[in-house]
């Protein structure tokens, strides 16, 4: 089960709002990963385990040892499918 | 009504009660039997799970809190729990659930009536209008009071995330969205302060966040954080050395855990704001409206960070010094108005930091004076467990606009202050949409000239 990362400020709204969306539609095509939302805090702990981090601070210059993807999209609504294919892209699902 | 609620809350507690209605809803916007049930029965896992955690900080919390006043001789008794805990308070509350529809109304009305260009899609913050409508009934003792502040602070957040749609824009970089989120009421506030702060000269320095950011790390993970205040709170109540740490151990895990317990709430609530959240935006087809978003998506600027870091421990000091206060600042730390600070300032760190410390006493004063409220909330819906005498409240507490609409709540009980403070709040707030609004003009023509530049030059 691959782990991927989102985060927010206290690791309950915004970014379980991101990982709950994305976890449906991982699970509409069967892809074996998950998404879990934790306190941007914390982000650190979890590097070490996880295969991609969606960030949902747009403008955040950090670098991080995996691959980022903009988180803004499965917020909006707005080129979701598109970046949903860039997140399987970058967890090697295509 | 008020016998029949009662009635259910003795005999079946919020527990169960809560789930009951929120199946009752899932049903009601078609979502299937099972994942009505299983949403429903996770609110009740989510109020449960929470009663568990905040009983237990407040057992652990409390008679270091009240051992700590004892020996530095301040009346400090206030426990502050945490918007986590509280949440859970707000969330066992009767009439919580009235909240959505009326959100929910209002936003639909002003967006057909083209009020505001905002759909607010923050199903989550919703549960920061219902903190206010039970705050508010709290004070006035009416309901139906108690939500119309509520009703109130939805319209101010969607007219407050049009006039900010283009500051906004500018900090992050992203079009189409904006933040309708409560804590950016205090901007009224903020907004005339900081217009004298911008005439001293030498407060204009630009200083490079993000290197200072990478240079310090990211605010100390929560665990460490109430580690260090749990031990040092414990050292200055002159615990013995073996108490404190475990005290310290405590708070660090109660600052991480009780926020993953908060999440279970937006669990429960995830299939249904999803779908409202579709219905919403299916409504208006064809129209270019801003998605209104929690806060998080501004929190790429690092400054947010620095000046909540900075800030955090001159804001304990603070709380020791200020007179009249009763809050120990143990779960939410520094700089609540800061989100507020970084839209005006436009990021500028030195004068966030100023703002916020000096907007910090009211923060400390409101949340002094609904801790009453939110204590007797705890004790009457049951989901925290209280040592008799003991206080709790939350630093964001309502805050400056909560005080404000209940102070105006307080006029239907021959109060009158509170309509003077409700005008001077209106004539603040006047004062501020028409200076942001000339300030969205000149950044909006900003844009334009550089996009023009771009096109020029490519």
């Amino acid at each position: 089960m691959k782990q991927i990362i989102t985060a927010c400020g206290s690791g309950v709204a915004t970014s379980q709002t991101v990982a709950s969306k994305v976890n449906r539609m991982l699970a509409e095509r069967k892809i074996n990963a998950r998404v879990e939302a934790v306190n941007v805090n914390n982000l650190k702990s979890y590097m070490k385990t996880c295969v991609a981090y969606i960030s949902v601070f747009p403008g955040d210059k950090r670098e991080f040892p995996v691959p980022v993807i903009d988180g803004m999209p499965f917020l909006t609504g707005r080129g979701i499918e598109a970046q949903f294919e860039k997140l399987l892209e970058a967890i090697g699902e295509k | 009504m008020q016998a029949v609620m009662n009635y259910i809350l003795n005999n079946l507690g919020s527990s169960v009660f809560m789930p009951a209605v929120m199946i009752l809803i899932g049903l009601a916007i078609r979502m299937r039997v099972m994942d009505s049930i299983s949403s429903g029965l996770m609110l009740g896992v989510a109020l449960i799970g929470m009663s568990m955690g905040t009983a237990y900080l407040v057992s652990a919390m409390g008679p270091v809190v009240q051992a700590f006043s004892v020996s530095t001789g301040t009346n400090l008794t206030t426990v502050d729990v945490g918007w986590a805990a509280v949440s859970a308070i707000v969330w066992a509350w009767p009439y919580v659930l009235l909240m959505f529809p009326l959100f929910i109304g209002i936003n639909l009305f002003m967006l057909g009536f083209k009020l505001t260009n905002c759909l607010n899609i923050d199903m989550w913050n919703v549960w920061e209008k219902a903190c206010t409508a039970f705050l508010v009934t709290g004070v006035t003792g009416s309901v139906v009071i108690g939500l119309a502040a509520g009703c109130v602070q939805t319209v101010v957040e969607l007219l407050n995330a049009d006039a900010q749609y283009y500051h906004v824009k500018r900090l992050t970089g992203v079009p189409g969205v904006s933040c309708p989120h409560p804590q950016l009421i205090a901007s009224v506030l903020i907004y005339p302060v900081d217009l004298l702060l911008r005439k001293i000269p030498g407060l204009n320095k630009d200083i490079n966040a993000d290197a200072l950011r990478a240079k310090y790390g990211s605010f100390f993970e929560n665990h460490i954080i109430g580690f260090i205040v749990g031990t040092i709170m414990a050292l200055i109540a002159r615990l013995p050395v073996a108490k404190c740490l475990q005290i310290g151990v405590q708070l660090g895990a109660m600052l991480f855990v009780l926020p993953m317990l908060a999440k279970l709430f937006m669990q429960a609530l995830a299939p249904i704001s999803e779908a409202v959240g579709e219905k919403m935006k299916n409504r208006f087809p064809g129209r270019d409206f801003t998605i209104g978003l929690d806060w998080p998506f501004m929190g790429g600027r690092s400054e947010l960070w620095l000046a909540k870091v900075i800030v955090t421990p001159l804001c304990l000091i603070m709380a020791v010094m200020l007179p009249g206060n009763t809050v120990l600042p143990i779960a939410a730390l520094g700089g609540v108005y800061m989100l507020s600070c970084m839209v005006i300032t436009n990021a500028n760190l030195i004068r966030m930091i100023i703002l916020g410390l000096l907007f910090q006493p009211i923060v400390f004063y409101t949340a002094s004076y609904f801790a009453p409220i939110i204590t007797a909330g705890a004790r009457a819906y049951g989901t925290l467990k209280l040592l008799p005498g003991q206080t709790i409240t939350r630093l964001s507490a309502g805050g400056d606009f909560g005080y404000v609409l209940g102070s105006l709540g307080k006029v239907f009980q021959g109060n009158f202050l509170g309509i003077l403070l409700f005008a001077g709040w209106v004539l603040l707030a006047i004062f501020y949409f028409r200076g942001f609004k000339k300030e969205a003009k000149k950044i909006r023509e900003e844009e334009e000239g550089a996009e023009d530049e771009g096109s020029r030059a490519a």
